[in-house]
């Protein structure tokens, strides 16, 4: 990511939540500086720390500077996930660091919660879909095992 | 159909519903999907992919536009297809193939994509044989042959649908194949068209495509496609078909929707650059083929509606660019009480004279020119100009003629009896009679021709055996007791 800022984001729920605490820096712009801080300040504060360094930093007048942070956090590409669990956040942060780890380019991801998949994990990443439940690999064994089951479900209900 | 489930396991490609603008969807993903390939929403819902771009794939919906952004779409690796068989007889179905007849149904085995590329030159042939279409006007002075296009051009409500509705009658008579591709029509109409292949008793050989005018664009752009199918599929069975495109300028409407909406740039009449093509190869379909060492066709007989009888539109002037000629309804005939209200001056068959006898092409151009005097002398007429006996033996005569073609949208004429009435009027054998007279006996002899199988086999010995119309005028008048006994009868 080129703006260290964005370094923070890691979720689309963040990426909009990131969105909407632009939007209110950018209304505030028309403001007195005063506002201006104390709406920057007002953010979470990692995040307003490293928005007021990069600010400070920036040559762009702060508007452009806010612009251009916008576009470039709606072009962050995503990866969707469906998971069978809510994750914790250091459960996020590790699948964030793996999937960091094995892409080129800044990737966000989707989380998705779906109790029904049973476990593992439903990837969606640019249109391309893998599906790695247990509820396939349930739905498979029990399909390909289909004759086997029914003949020791007999079995077994003979003997009792 | 697989579910969505399986078919998003098969070609493992996943798409976002982005945008949704009526029928038209704009859809995030699908790395792999192709131009015309079927896509499959997780509500239920089909479309098909219409174009690509680097952001999005636009899709074409087939039901109703109540999906959602955010919705899942799932490839199907498919083109658009239809089960075609001869199950299908008897049905009204949907462009989709779906069955709206509430009737026992067996689902055909055989699939076919909708849209291929026309036959070559190669497994076509001349056309040669006649169409009877049991309209007079048509058979002696516009004639249709098997494999014909034929353009059915008019303004609404003159008469165009029962015409075409008349000549499906007679062509299953003759035991063809009819397909009846209703394209935006009213449920009323459609309800009507079903009524009548019922109560005529048509259904061993007809198939409704049913598009109305409610149903999504999408469907109806689909509907002459599913229809053209279906032609096709019978017609490489070895049966001839007649194909009814009713009609192709709603049809051209619809396309012209579905573009504006997907943003491409308007041409003339705010219409696609590509209407031309996409109508044209369609029609391409129809003609004249040789299938496994047999000669059979698809006669096609597109519609396209006039607005106040500007022939000059351009949707009308492209498909009687493409056909083999057009009926003109007129407005004006029809106006004046003449049914069916068809010009034969502005009506043009291109290769209809080609397969007729000789016989029928000599009355065909006897009667032609006859027209063509006879209107020229109601012309002079208007001008309050004394008539000399000869001119008012031409105008009674002119007539009993058009008794002969006034023809009602309930009958069908077989062509021996109408060249024999024909010959029969033109040899005086109702000289003196009065024109009302004359109408109520042509109705009885042509009754008699539908009954009494003795008495059409008489007619049509006698028109069979002549070479010439003179020599048929002759026959008719030497042997005049023959029409005249069956009405006394």
């Amino acid at each position: 990511m080129s703006s260290p800022v964005l370094s923070f984001i890691k979720t689309t729920q963040e990426q909009r939540l990131f969105a909407d605490e632009l939007a209110s820096l950018k209304n505030a712009l028309y403001q007195d500086q005063a506002h201006f801080d104390e709406v920057l300040y007002g953010l979470r504060p990692q995040i307003a720390k490293a928005l007021a360094t990069e600010l400070s930093a920036s040559s762009d007048s702060r508007e452009d500077y806010l612009n251009g942070l916008l576009e470039e956090l709606q072009r962050i590409q995503t990866i969707g996930l469906t998971l069978a669990f809510e994750p914790s956040n250091a459960t996020i942060n590790k699948i964030y660091d793996w999937i960091a780890s094995h892409t080129t380019t800044p990737t966000l991801i989707d989380i998705d919660v779906n109790p029904r998949i049973l476990g593992g994990v439903i990837i969606v990443s640019k249109g391309t879909y893998s599906d790695f439940s247990v509820k396939k690999m349930v739905d498979h064994y029990l399909s390909e095992h289909k004759t086997d089951i029914i003949q020791n479900l007999n079995t077994n209900k003979r003997i009792s | 159909m697989k579910t969505f489930q399986e078919y998003l396991d098969t070609t493992k490609e996943v798409g976002f519903i982005e945008r949704v603008h009526r029928s038209m969807v704009y859809v995030k993903g699908l790395p792999n999907v192709r131009p015309g390939e079927i896509v499959l929403f997780e509500t239920g819902q089909s479309g098909q992919v219409i174009s690509l771009s680097a952001e999005h794939v636009e899709v074409l919906l087939f039901t109703d536009p109540d999906v959602s952004v955010g919705t899942k779409v799932a490839r199907t690796n498919e083109n658009l297809q239809i089960r075609v068989g001869k199950e299908l007889l008897g049905l009204t179905i949907t462009p989709l193939g779906k069955p709206i007849t509430p009737k026992a149904y067996k689902k055909p085995s055989e699939a076919r994509l909708i849209d291929i590329t026309p036959p070559s030159m190669v497994n076509r042939k001349n056309i040669t044989r006649q169409l009877e279409t049991g309209v007079s006007w048509v058979d002696l002075v516009v004639p249709l042959g098997k494999g014909q296009r034929e353009l059915i051009v008019g303004d609404r409500k003159i008469g165009k649908t029962e015409f075409l509705l008349q000549v499906m009658q007679s062509a299953a008579s003759q035991g063809l194949i009819c397909v009846y591709a209703a394209i935006a029509k009213r449920k009323l109409d459609i309800m009507r068209a079903e009524e009548f292949v019922a109560e005529k008793n048509l259904t061993k050989h007809t198939i409704i495509v049913s598009s109305s005018a409610s149903d999504p664009a999408g469907l109806i752009f689909v509907a002459p496609y599913t229809a053209m199918t279906i032609a096709e599929y019978f017609r490489d069975q070895g049966a001839d078909v007649l194909l009814i495109l009713d009609d192709m300028t709603a049809h051209a409407k619809y396309y012209r929707e579905i573009t504006l909406l997907a943003r491409r740039f308007p041409g003339r009449s705010s219409y696609p650059g590509d209407i031309f093509y996409v109508q044209s190869r369609l029609l391409e379909r129809g003609g004249n083929f040789i299938v496994k060492g047999k000669e059979v066709s698809i006669t096609c007989l597109p519609v396209a509606e006039l607005v106040m009888g500007d022939m000059s539109g351009y949707i009308q002037t492209n498909l009687m660019a493409v056909t083999d000629g057009h009926i003109l309804f007129d407005r004006d005939l029809y106006n004046q009480g003449r049914r069916p209200a068809i010009n034969p001056f502005l009506s043009v068959t291109r290769v209809g004279h080609q397969t007729q006898s000789p016989l029928q092409r000599d009355l065909s151009l006897e009667l032609t020119s006859f027209l063509v005097h006879l209107e020229s002398l109601r012309e002079f007429m208007h001008f309050g100009a004394e008539l000399s006996e000869a001119t008012k033996r031409t105008l009674s005569l002119g007539d009993q003629v058009l008794a002969l073609l006034e023809q009602g949208n309930d009958t069908i004429i077989p062509l021996s009896i109408n060249s024999a009435l024909l010959a029969a009027i033109w040899a005086g054998v109702w000289k003196n009679t009065k024109l009302s007279d004359l109408k109520v006996a042509l109705k009885e002899i042509i009754a008699a021709h539908s009954i009494n199988k003795t008495f059409s086999g008489q007619v049509d010995n006698l028109v069979t055996s002549q070479k010439t119309f003179d020599s048929l005028v002759q026959a008719v008048k030497e042997d005049q007791d023959l029409l005249l006994n069956i009405i006394k009868k």
